[in-house]
């Protein structure tokens, strides 16, 4: 429980770090950053929304830490303020349509990759020498090496292009209208399965190296020795003694991956045309819509902070010795 | 003399029996010597247009040309050349300023552990990507070198965790005790007694961090994030990619960058997995595994049977 | 007689004989569009520039039309306008009938009120007049006529006017912030209104059933498709597949990728738009010297950077007087052929005027050296991102490296390179010119002082209160010849000092699927320029659409 406790004040902390960066980075350009920030804008922003996003941003006539005490302010609120290149809808109305399919494509290719990962893993660890655990690991490794932006382009090329076999873009039909329906959430599915497998191509490769070498790690304990000893049948050593406790690492490294994940979701929400945040993020820079940055960022790791969170919630229920 | 000698055996000895370091050693030092060998091997300007647009693999341009009329291999070598700079640079970067925070948290504990390891454990859960596209954006153009920098800067989080676990189970050993009471000073400690043990470890960091620069920087300039003047591999594929290359046949403008950063990415790979394996050989795999599955198959054979 | 009367009964002749014509075509079909953006919000207000694609044009029809590749006006919401005998006021006849798509009136008092509404904000001032000071009141005459008073003699307020956005005064009164303001339920004078689907990756919007010609059968297709894509590349694979109709953006080498999916529907055409140049700072040394830029641009392998930094699609500059191809029919031949010589291609040439005029390789470096011995070494800007450009300026870069000239591609934030445009202060520039009505246009943006820190196109030095007065004078005056001599002054002004070096003429993006919708303008069938991105010209193109 003190564990939990902690973690959450931890990530509290980042959060505020995450402001604090935010806060900072405009006063690092040169110039006066809030003319340089609507340069782009040309002059579509009138002049009272400029003034409301220079006192958002804190730009206000006070010492800095008034200035920093009035941007905490405004985002606490989720006042932050309008998109340049969509005004003048405000940036959170921009965000809030994106969440749920960047949810839906990083945690489920996390989750996916996680067990195949781990499946190859643990048939690595059980056979160890055999074919398996000397080539497949290494294979795994080299495809996740390819720059991500490359794998997206080929699948997307082979796949959607020539073969025709899965469409070419969008989170589903637009000419469907969404719902609940079970014919618009399998449109939704044949549109995820494309960007999905290239985002786990890139990621099956650290769990297939994360669970072989933890089992490996494991398997020399004596507590297995002792295990063997009593007589216990492999595949309940590798399945009830073995994994369980190699498991713990994996979960560790979750909260790495989670970042991985939502990092990788760039290249391939811009080459699928995925309706996320990573492909409004790198709009948003290439319009210099600085409002919409920011949010974006603050967002993405707000959803890395939960999700590691629930990390550290799932390792309390796994790991006995820390829930003292 | 006698120690470069015991150097070299102990580098030797590295390489004895791991396939996996010696192909993957291979793979990097032949395509760092292809790079810096440049013009030796290609007689072509990259930045001139020395050919018609998207041609064709032939013996006059071994790897094609690109929309500009560019030479890929050229390209490739001469590219290559920034590419491995930013990925070295940064893990130079990540590695010094891992170990300097991580020895010094592990080391002096207390205070200074409590302070660095907040730092390294907020800087642990950023999001990377998105965090260098912000920078890049708030920057402007930025060069190959900022490139590296920034990459440096925002990577050695993990490193540092892992340098202050090994120091802390270092630090209460028995010769560091000696040399304490001795009087040696803090700074020969560290650099003398407590580095030299995490030296495997400080490798694999080094070389993990340029198997993730390579493939941060690619995709940095593919977005457009970097100067596109400057030839590399990441703008080779921005470039591209806005020419569709794909979509007109030119694979080769696509996947000759992409085949080669692979196979430094998986090369770095296999050095960092046989670093592992050295320094825990517990997992080792190979051949020699074989006949120890054997006896191992009759020996659970006979266990069964009871 | 100065009066300016355009043929109406001429027109109106042409325009009933084709309407005739068109009332042929059944109705129904959808044209599907792509939009570059990162979501659709649901905003349809031309005054926020939100989704202004969506509504300019075929939601909010202008007065008129200018048609520049056929010569003529298409009147629209107007039956007419008259320039007053002194020039100092214009009267717009509004056609009688018309209605909004809610079934209200549209007449004379709904355009004097949008007109207006420039008057205190100049954000809504979408003509630019009442900024600059021309448009001194705007009234109401009588239900079909409307009166805009000028400050001083004008008569060249038409060509701006087409950007003006006609909104319903009996909603728009009734709305505080007209720029914020969703208008989510538009209600619109275009042929295509009703919003009928409104997501984050489609919008569509369909036929207005008021329509004020729907008794000629107008318009033919039902609805528009408007599709989200994030950038074009993946407007491309789409356009190749056929998911799109009518596609505006850069494709690459897009013979064989999107002629080539399906010869028999997929086409494009090209024709010339802006006139693209290298704009010089002719402050500074070595541009200060006439023979120095002559010889910079004799340099320039026109033909080489149109086939390979952009696929050949743009038009390669002949001339040096100022205009591109889009302003064709006012080439003045004489004038032309005395400088046609510095647009033209020639090493030899340019090499020869820079040895003559001093610049030499002093310290053999291979570049050359100015005559007093500083060396020679500039920066062209470019925007980062705008790839076609960016490997122009290079080989711009590297035909002068031919005849020793040091030069560097720089390529900058779209704010550095717009600052440093208005403000005068880069050495060299890529930019676009000004493409409108009538030439005089690319003039007044090159050359008028009121101008300078204002456009892109001003600050390069030459810039002159002598040009500027002639400008101005222009717009003043209805006589063809007087005007005529203008525009060769302007144009041998320009050939004689050369401040910025022609390169090509941007193309006019255009790719169409006839598999589903025909009447697409050609080459074969040039009856207006395809541009999407426009107000008059996307309505004309729009209209002539049918469902095969």
């Amino acid at each position: 429980m003190a564990f939990i406790l902690r973690r959450l004040v931890f990530y509290i902390i980042a959060i505020f770090v995450a402001m604090t960066f935010n806060f900072i980075l405009p006063r690092l350009m040169p110039g006066d950053p809030v003319a340089a920030m609507f340069a782009a804008a040309g002059g579509k922003m009138p002049p009272e929304a400029i003034l409301a996003y220079k006192e958002m941003l804190g730009f206000v006539d006070a010492p800095l830490w008034q200035q920093y005490l009035q941007y905490l302010k405004s985002v606490v609120t989720f006042d932050l303020g309008p998109s340049i290149m969509l005004f003048p809808t405000p940036v959170t109305a921009v965000l809030s349509n994106t969440l749920p399919w960047t949810v839906f494509l990083a945690g489920f290719a996390t989750i996916m990759s996680i067990f195949i990962g781990c499946f190859i893993g643990l048939y690595a660890a059980y056979n160890r020498g055999g074919f398996v655990d000397r080539y497949v690991p290494v294979f795994w490794q080299f495809i996740a090496s390819m720059p991500q932006a490359v794998t997206a382009l080929l699948i997307f090329f082979v796949f959607s292009l020539t073969l025709k076999w899965f469409p070419l873009g969008f989170g589903f039909n637009p000419d469907l209208e969404p719902s609940w329906a079970p014919s618009f959430l399998v449109n939704v599915l044949y549109h995820a399965v494309l960007p999905m497998v290239t985002l786990m191509l890139s990621m099956i490769a650290t769990w297939v190296f994360t669970l072989r070498n933890a089992m490996v790690n494991v398997l020399g304990e004596d507590y297995i020795a002792m295990a063997k000893a009593k007589g216990l049948p492999s595949r309940r050593i590798m399945t009830h003694y073995a994994a369980r406790n190699a498991i713990l690492p994996v979960v560790t490294a979750v909260s790495m991956a989670l970042g991985f994940a939502v990092a990788g979701q760039v290249f391939v929400e811009t080459v699928f045309n995925y309706p996320g945040i990573g492909q409004l993020i790198i709009k948003a820079v290439a319009a210099r819509d600085y409002p919409l940055m920011q949010a974006c960022f603050l967002l993405i790791v707000l959803c890395v902070l939960v999700a590691n969170f629930i990390a550290d919630i799932l390792y309390v229920w796994l790991d006995p010795r820390l829930r003292t | 003399m006698k120690k470069l000698l015991s150097l070299l055996s102990g580098i030797g000895s590295f390489y004895r029996g791991n396939t996996a370091g010696i192909i993957g050693t291979t793979l990097v030092a032949f395509i760092l010597t292809i790079c810096l060998a440049a013009p030796a091997l290609t007689d072509y300007d990259p930045n001139k247009r020395v050919a018609r647009g998207h041609e064709a693999p032939s013996a006059e341009h071994i790897m094609g040309s690109t929309r500009a009329g560019k030479d890929v291999w050229s390209q490739t070598l001469y590219g290559g050349r920034v590419s491995l700079f930013v990925a070295f640079t940064a893990a130079t970067v990540t590695s010094v300023v891992a170990l300097s925070v991580g020895v010094s948290a592990g080391y002096f504990g207390g205070r200074t552990d409590e302070i660095l390891m907040a730092i390294t454990n907020v800087m642990l859960v950023f999001p990377q990507l998105p965090l260098l596209i912000i920078l890049a954006a708030f920057l402007g153009n930025v060069g190959p070198l900022i490139i590296a920098l920034i990459l440096g800067l925002t990577s050695w989080p993990w490193g540092a965790r892992v340098m202050r676990s090994q120091t802390l189970a270092i630090r209460n050993k028995e010769f560091i005790t000696a040399a304490e009471i001795m009087g040696e000073s803090k700074f020969r400690i560290i650099v003398v007694e407590i580095i030299p043990n995490l030296i495997s470890l400080a490798a694999g960091m080094f070389v993990g961090t340029a198997l993730y620069a390579i493939g941060a920087q690619a995709g940095l300039e593919f977005l457009g994030l970097g100067d596109p003047t400057v030839v590399s591999w990441g703008t080779m594929l921005y470039w591209a990619q806005s020419s569709a290359a794909f979509y007109v046949g030119a694979w080769w403008d696509f996947l000759v960058p992409g085949t080669v950063i692979a196979l430094v990415g998986g090369g770095l790979a296999l050095i960092n997995i046989s670093i592992d394996q050295v320094s825990n050989p517990k997992l080792k795999t190979g051949s020699f595994l074989k006949a120890w599955r054997r006896q191992n198959a009759t020996v659970e054979a006979k266990r069964q049977r009871g | 007689m100065l009066r300016t009367t355009l043929c109406i009964s001429a027109l109106a002749l042409a325009a009933a004989s084709m309407a005739q014509a068109q009332a042929a075509h059944p109705q129904g079909g959808t044209l599907t569009v792509p939009i570059i953006t990162a979501t659709f919000v649901e905003d349809f207000n031309p005054f926020s520039n939100a989704q202004e694609d969506l509504v300019r044009g075929t939601m909010f029809e202008p007065l008129w039309a200018h048609n520049v590749m056929q010569g003529d006006i298409a009147f629209r919401l107007a039956e007419s306008f008259a320039y007053a005998d002194d020039l100092m006021s214009m009267t717009i006849t509004l056609r009688d009938g018309l209605t909004w798509s809610d079934g209200e009136t549209l007449d004379a008092q709904d355009v004097a009120y949008s007109l207006n509404l420039g008057k205190d904000d100049a954000t809504l001032d979408k003509t630019g007049k009442w900024a600059d000071g021309l448009i001194s009141s705007v009234e109401m005459i009588d239900p079909l006529n409307v009166k805009v008073s000028f400050s001083r003699k004008d008569s060249t307020l038409d060509w701006y006017l087409e950007n003006a956005y006609i909104v319903p005064e009996h909603i728009w009164k009734d709305v505080e912030d007209k720029i914020t303001f969703k208008n989510s339920n538009p209600v619109g004078s275009g042929p295509i209104t009703e919003v009928t689907t409104m997501r984050d990756n489609q919008v569509e919007i369909c036929r207005n059933p008021h329509y004020y010609k729907a008794s000629e059968g107008l318009p033919y297709l039902d609805c528009i498709k408007f599709r989200q894509y994030s950038d074009n590349a993946q407007i491309q694979p789409a356009l190749m597949a056929g998911e799109i109709d009518w596609g505006s953006n850069f494709i690459a080498d897009v013979d064989s990728t999107f002629v080539a999916a399906d010869p028999e529907n997929h086409g494009y055409w090209y024709p010339a738009n802006d006139l693209i140049n290298v704009y010089l700072d002719t402050r500074e040394v070595p541009f200060n010297d006439v023979r120095f830029r002559r010889a910079f641009s004799m340099a320039m392998d026109r033909d080489a950077i149109v086939d390979l930094a952009a696929y050949g699609y743009p038009t390669a500059a002949t001339h040096a007087t100022g205009i591109g191809e889009y302003y064709a029919a006012s080439f003045n031949d004489t004038i032309n052929a005395k400088y046609d010589q510095y647009a033209t291609y020639d090493v030899a040439a340019a090499t020869a005027l820079l040895d003559e005029a001093g610049y030499v390789d002093t310290d053999g470096d291979g570049f050359r050296e100015n005559p007093d011995g500083s060396p020679i070494d500039f920066d062209i800007h470019v925007v980062n991102g705008w790839t076609d450009w960016v490997q122009s300026v290079q080989m711009v870069t590297e035909h002068l490296a031919e005849v020793g000239i040091k030069a560097n591609t720089k390529s900058v934030d779209w704010s550095v390179y717009d600052t440093a445009l208005k403000e005068g202060t880069y050495q060299a520039s890529i930019n676009w010119s000004v493409v409108g009505v009538d030439p005089i246009q690319a003039y007044n943006d090159y050359f008028n002082p009121s101008r300078v820190g204002q456009s892109w196109h001003a600050n390069h030095g030459f810039a002159s209160p002598e040009m500027g007065a002639l400008i101005d004078e222009y717009g003043t005056t209805t006589d063809t010849a007087r005007r005529e001599d203008i525009l060769a002054t302007l144009m041998d002004y320009t050939g004689e000092n050369m401040p910025f070096v022609p390169l090509f003429s941007n193309p006019t993006w255009y790719q169409y699927n006839a598999a589903r919708i025909g009447g697409w303008p050609t080459a074969e069938d040039p009856r207006v320029q395809p541009v999407f991105y426009s107000i008059g010209r996307k309505l004309i193109t729009f209209e002539g659409l049918y469902q095969k």
